[in-house]
């Protein structure tokens, strides 16, 4: 994964194949702190104890096809390797929630890439999930969910280019924003 | 009052305008359903995606568009299905964001299959 909005992206798929209908997204960036976190959590189905190990196991496969993405073991790695964290919290039926950090001025600390591309993906699939997308620097923060904006559309017009400029400009101007001055 | 409170009441106010505007053709929608497993975000199914709603809204279609989680061909992602009522199903893969372009002004808008992309077919 090139960077986390393609990380986050991917986890947030993993919800989805967990039965979760509400996943919320936090990306914290402190300059002052050195500190990039991330922290997604569904409302999923959850996993036991050993389900969580395994998922977090690069070497585990017990088919060609996979309900829990490459993406943990691979994002793990990307904290330890970045001076971060890595936790996961998760019970049967009480959802999941994925913690991982980089200390920002680490060499390996991965770029946020683009979060509007990732929240337009889930804005156009997404429709019957809420998912929401909040950030903060430490001084400021904006939240914004899929939900609250088809409230003001009619289901058909969700595609439209100009709906789709609209959520990219909200996005840049915001939550862009927060980032760049984190 | 907050940015975000007033952004909504401007999408509002885009919403009127609109409205005024002529929609596509209606019909039976075409269907397209993306490959967003971790082997096709990887190879780039997010930015494709992005791709095709743009030329779908550049054609003037109306088509859905759906994903579909892993289905055990990574080496062939990004994959990408079109489904056109009454003529069954047929699987692309490798498609990059020029291939998406070919997909949409050949087969979507012109019925013409992107052959050299084809990976799969069902007969409906
Ligand atoms: S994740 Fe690669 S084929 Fe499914």
């Amino acid at each position: 994964m090139k960077d986390l909005s393609h990380v986050i992206l991917d986890l947030v798929q993993n919800s989805i194949s967990a039965d979760a209908d509400q996943v919320s997204i936090e990306v914290f960036k402190s300059k002052k702190q050195n500190l990039l976190s991330v922290c997604i959590t569904d409302n999923g189905k959850g996993m036991n104890e050993q389900e969580v190990k395994k998922s977090t196991d690069p070497y585990y496969t017990t088919r060609t096809t996979r309900d829990i993405g490459l993406g943990l073991p691979l994002i793990k790695m990307m904290a330890k390797q970045a001076d971060g964290d890595f936790k996961i919290n998760s019970k049967p039926q009480n959802g999941t929630c994925v913690y991982f950090s980089f200390a920002l001025e680490h060499w390996d600390c991965p770029p946020v890439g683009d979060l509007a591309a990732t929240f337009i993906s889930f804005f156009v699939l997404q429709q019957d999930i809420t998912i929401s997308l909040k950030v903060d620097n430490g001084s400021e923060s904006f939240e914004l969910s899929n939900q609250e904006i088809y409230d003001e559309l009619s289901a058909d017009q969700i595609t439209k280019q100009w709906v789709l400029d609209w959520v990219k400009e909200l996005i840049e101007d915001n939550i862009m924003k927060i980032l760049r001055e984190g | 009052m907050s940015k975000k409170i007033k952004s909504l009441e401007d999408l509002r106010k885009l919403r009127q305008e609109k409205e005024k505007l002529t929609s596509p053709r209606e019909g039976d929608n075409i269907q397209v359903i993306i490959g967003m497993g971790t082997c096709g975000i990887a190879a780039g199914a997010r930015d494709v995606m992005l791709t095709l709603l743009d030329e779908i809204n550049r054609h003037n279609l109306k088509v859905n568009v759906t994903q579909t989680g892993c289905i055990g061909m990574c080496e062939k992602e990004p994959l990408l299905d079109v489904v056109v009522p009454g003529e069954g199903r047929i699987t692309y893969g490798k498609v990059t964001q020029d291939v998406v372009k070919q997909i949409v002004s050949q087969h979507l808008a012109n019925g013409q299959i992107v052959k050299q992309n084809v990976v799969g077919k069902i007969e409906e």
